[in-house]
């Protein structure tokens, strides 16, 4: 009994949804305070995320008439889901993760293609122009991303030998200097194809608002836009916290936890975690911030002449040192 | 694993969550004005028939290398833990060079 309330605890309080929501509205609000402020602009006040999900919660909520309404209603339900999911498979306890298993990290890394995978379908079937093209935008940005942020997401895991992000970041506690080294490629390939796996700038064109007025979700308004927009917030933690958890040691904060007691070392390694995930949104917002809108056609090109090679090249360097070990 | 933190009804509870979100929020907006107008789907205004999009670039061989690539980053990643790594490089080198064809060989002259 006692095992299935914290059952229920761990995916409904922490780290289940009540903290995944406020973390999502915590970062969202970093995001946006330090891209105004490296713009020299105030920001937004801290409640700002919070109040723009409740105000668009409330609002009207037109489906037209044209647009598969079944669709239209299921799409931003079923991407949140897909996102939470993600978000509770990452290893958050270093001593014992209990939702760990041998091929997480695959799981977790098709979970957060389906948001990409919703966003699509909600434009395509919104019968709307600009969201019809905004859509074969986002496909098209899927496919050009989706491939070098697998490669680099296995690049610790080939490196590792398991597909158990726990076991990558027990690995990585164990051999810190390795995946410093060939692994900062993969690292800096992971930054760029989440950045464009989320759609923000320099990638965006999917979304422009200038050309497209919103692309996929052009039509949405009310409780759909609202879940669309926190699905997104929740897609940026669980991506940031993946590359922290695959690239930078996850919860291991580099102290001998041999003689501490589990609960602080699990309160440690958490907050460790939490530092370096937003250590990786940060890098997202400064590239937001410093980098303009690329046209479609450049995102592909980008992808795939320099992406994908670059992304081969280093796996070809981890194999390579993997047989010298 | 406790059962319930299984995948499957990990989501299925996300679903519910999302769901019940869904239908609090059903419950506080207000009622849609079922103007003709206001149901028509976005078009800055006009009255434009919606329609499909010709695109300027070719999705269909974007979507080729993807599912090639795909593919043969989940057999590299299994490689190395069944069989030799060397194995791995010489896919590795035939992989790069199925990626250079189809990369080169989908420019257009413009």
């Amino acid at each position: 009994m006692i095992d299935y309330l914290w059952a229920l605890f761990y995916i409904l309080v922490f780290p289940g949804f009540l903290f995944i929501s406020t973390l999502a509205m915590v970062i969202q609000w970093i995001d946006r305070k330090v891209s105004a402020r490296l713009q020299k602009r105030v920001g937004p006040p801290f409640i700002q995320p919070i109040a723009d999900l409740i105000k668009l919660l409330t609002k009207e909520d037109i489906v037209p008439k044209k647009a598969d309404s079944a669709m239209f209603s299921a799409l931003p339900i079923v991407g949140v889901a897909a996102v939470l999911t993600a978000f509770i498979y990452l290893p958050f306890y270093i001593v014992d993760s209990p939702t760990s298993f041998s091929i997480d990290l695959l799981f977790v890394l098709y979970m957060l293609s389906i948001p990409t995978l919703a966003l699509f379908l909600a434009g395509w079937t919104s019968s709307n122009l600009f969201g019809q093209v905004g859509s074969m935008r986002t496909i098209t940005q899927l496919i050009s991303y989706e491939i070098p942020f697998f490669i680099a997401m296995l690049a610790p895991a080939i490196l590792a030998g398991t597909w158990s992000l726990a076991g990558i970041v027990e690995y990585q506690s164990e051999h810190f200097w390795l995946l410093i080294s060939p692994a900062v490629l993969a690292f800096i390939i992971g930054i760029i194809a989440l950045q464009g796996k989320l759609e923000r700038l320099p990638f965006d064109s999917p979304e422009a608002e200038t050309e497209l007025v919103g692309g996929p979700l052009a039509d949405y308004s009310g409780r759909r836009y609202a879940l669309f927009r926190f699905m997104v917030d929740v897609e940026m933690v669980a991506g940031a916290a993946l590359i922290a958890v695959l690239f930078l040691g996850g919860g291991d904060f580099f102290v001998d936890i041999g003689g501490m007691n589990w609960f602080v070392a699990d309160l440690l390694g958490f907050l460790a975690l939490m530092l370096k995930t937003l250590f990786v949104v940060l890098i997202l917002t400064v590239i937001k911030v410093a980098v303009a809108r690329f046209r479609i056609d450049q995102v592909v090109k980008i992808s795939y002449r320099f992406l994908i090679p670059l992304s081969l090249l280093q796996l070809f360097i981890l194999i390579a040192v993997k047989l010298w070990l | 694993m406790n059962y319930l933190l299984t995948p499957l009804i990990v989501m299925g509870v996300f679903t519910a969550i999302a769901l019940l979100i869904y239908w609090i929020a059903g419950r506080m907006s207000p009622k849609v004005d079922q103007s003709e107008d206001k149901l028509m789907a976005y078009a800055s205004g006009e009255k434009i028939p919606g329609g499909k999009a010709a695109q300027t670039y070719t999705l269909f061989h974007v979507a080729f290398i993807f599912t090639v690539i795909h593919v043969a980053v989940i057999m590299l990643a299994l490689i190395p833990e069944t069989t030799d790594a060397l194995l791995a490089l010489a896919f590795l080198g035939g992989l790069a060079i199925s990626v250079f064809a189809l990369v080169t060989g989908g420019e257009t002259d413009d």
